[in-house]
């Protein structure tokens, strides 16, 4: 088949199904069940207001806190509802630490269950069928196309999110931090590495000398 | 139901699309088509585990060739409809048909956002009994095929696993997308070995943990026995 006509085949569906979209909010909210100005709102929510930067809150506060961090660890929900963070998707926070010798991911094989209250709405690799199918099937192979080589003699845990626990990784701190405040330390934390698929980026990697 | 969602372990799947990219939303449809999701689960007229069951029933090759929120507007679409709100002819037709709402329910409204993205809410249920295992038992994921919506993916199935944790007892999704009730039941984090499950890209002391109901567990004797269910 030629490329050109698959190609135009693809965008004639993607149109096709852009057109299902609005027409389906246009019968829903035509008949009073869903309010145009609320839809909008949703979105902005965890576009704007919820996001990782929550997360790593958490983490930044973990790596500070010790008494903060075993409370994290043995109670994820509480732990991070107290920094003011909770809700839909995050009613049941478990916290997974990484340490020298054991990694941690996160996966939902089965559809795309991810904590929002700490790292907002997930992204689209994430809900992709690929990463699905690949953290169970060449899990290794995965991390690498996200830039994350483990040595062999690391354990790599791969949570697959099959409940509504919700789990969230605490990265390992990064070496040459000693002394740096919260604020400092949240620059550090990225949403892959609250997720497992990167860690920490090193001081140098975040521009700060 | 053994649908095409169930892809922990398929093979056949290239690199991971865009993985330096942390957008949620690949299109501005996609974007709309979480809000009328949302929207419409705030009706209260479904949850969650019903609605999982709906995405996940549809034919396999249809399932693997759409794009994520695909899946979520057939499954609005046929929520909409089965639960009386929208005509079938109205999706076919891709507009209102009747100008009077068919069902008397209350729309989300901006002012009641935030209490509905953070009230408090839990899926935990007093348990019915006492819980069968306990961290460090070896246990087997039953053979089982349920038609339903399930949470025990294909790849654990007849595999042998480790408890990690009890996280307690939680709302059963195979009971309650079927409108059987929450029938909660002890959920507990299972550690198999990755390498029983793959050996591509996978280092020798590599795990797979995953949360698994009790019904879904049975205690390591002998051989499986293959689930009548």
């Amino acid at each position: 088949m030629h490329d050109h006509d698959h190609d135009h085949d693809h965008d004639e569906e993607v149109g096709a199904l852009d057109t299902r979209v609005k027409a389906l909010e246009s019968i829903l909210t035509e008949k009073g069940y869903l309010d145009p100005a609320t839809l909008d709102l949703i979105v902005e929510r965890y576009e704007k207001k919820v996001g990782p930067r929550n997360g790593a809150h958490v983490v930044a506060k973990a790596w500070t806190d010790p008494a903060y961090r075993e409370w994290l660890l043995r109670d994820g929900t509480a732990a991070i509802e107290s920094l003011g963070y909770a809700g839909r998707q995050g009613e049941h926070m478990v916290v997974v630490e990484n340490t020298p010798s054991v990694h941690n991911v996160i996966v939902c094989t089965l559809c795309s269950c991810y904590p929002w209250p700490v790292l907002g709405l997930p992204p689209t690799w994430y809900k992709s069928k690929e990463y699905r199918a690949r953290m169970i099937a060449d899990p290794r192979v995965v991390l690498n196309e996200f830039g994350l080589e483990l040595a062999d003699d690391i354990e790599l845990r791969v949570w697959d999110s099959t409940s509504e626990i919700r789990y969230l990784v605490l990265p390992n701190r990064p070496a040459g931090t000693e002394g740096w405040t919260e604020e400092q330390l949240m620059d550090l934390v990225t949403r892959n590495s609250m997720v497992g698929t990167g860690v920490a980026l090193a001081p140098e990697q975040a521009g700060v000398s | 139901m053994n649908g095409a969602h169930d892809l922990g372990g398929m093979h056949g799947f290239g690199p991971v699309p865009k993985p330096e990219d942390g957008k949620p939303f690949p299109s501005e449809a996609a974007r709309r088509m979480f809000a009328v999701g949302q929207a419409t689960g705030a009706l209260g007229l479904w949850n969650i585990d019903i609605a999982r069951g709906i995405s996940e029933d549809i034919p396999p090759g249809v399932y693997l060739n759409s794009l994520y929120h695909e899946v979520s507007l057939r499954r609005v679409e046929r929520l909409a409809v089965g639960h009386g709100l929208i005509s079938a002819e109205e999706v076919e037709a891709g507009k209102a048909l009747t100008e009077f709402p068919a069902k008397a329910v209350t729309p989300l409204r901006p002012e009641n956002l935030e209490d509905f993205y953070t009230r408090k809410y839990s899926y935990e249920r007093p348990a019915p009994a006492v819980a069968k295992f306990a961290p460090g038992d070896t246990v087997r994921f039953r053979l089982s095929n349920p038609r339903g919506h399930t949470r025990l993916p294909r790849y654990a199935r007849g595999h042998q696993g480790v408890v990690e944790r009890i996280h307690g007892s939680f709302i059963f999704p195979d009971s309650r997308s079927k409108g059987q009730g929450e029938d909660p039941q002890w959920l507990y984090a299972v550690r198999i070995s990755l390498g029983d499950l793959t050996k591509d890209g996978v280092g020798p002391k590599d795990a797979l943990i995953l949360d698994a109901w009790e019904p879904y567990l049975e205690l390591l004797h002998g051989q499986p026995k293959i689930d009548e269910r």
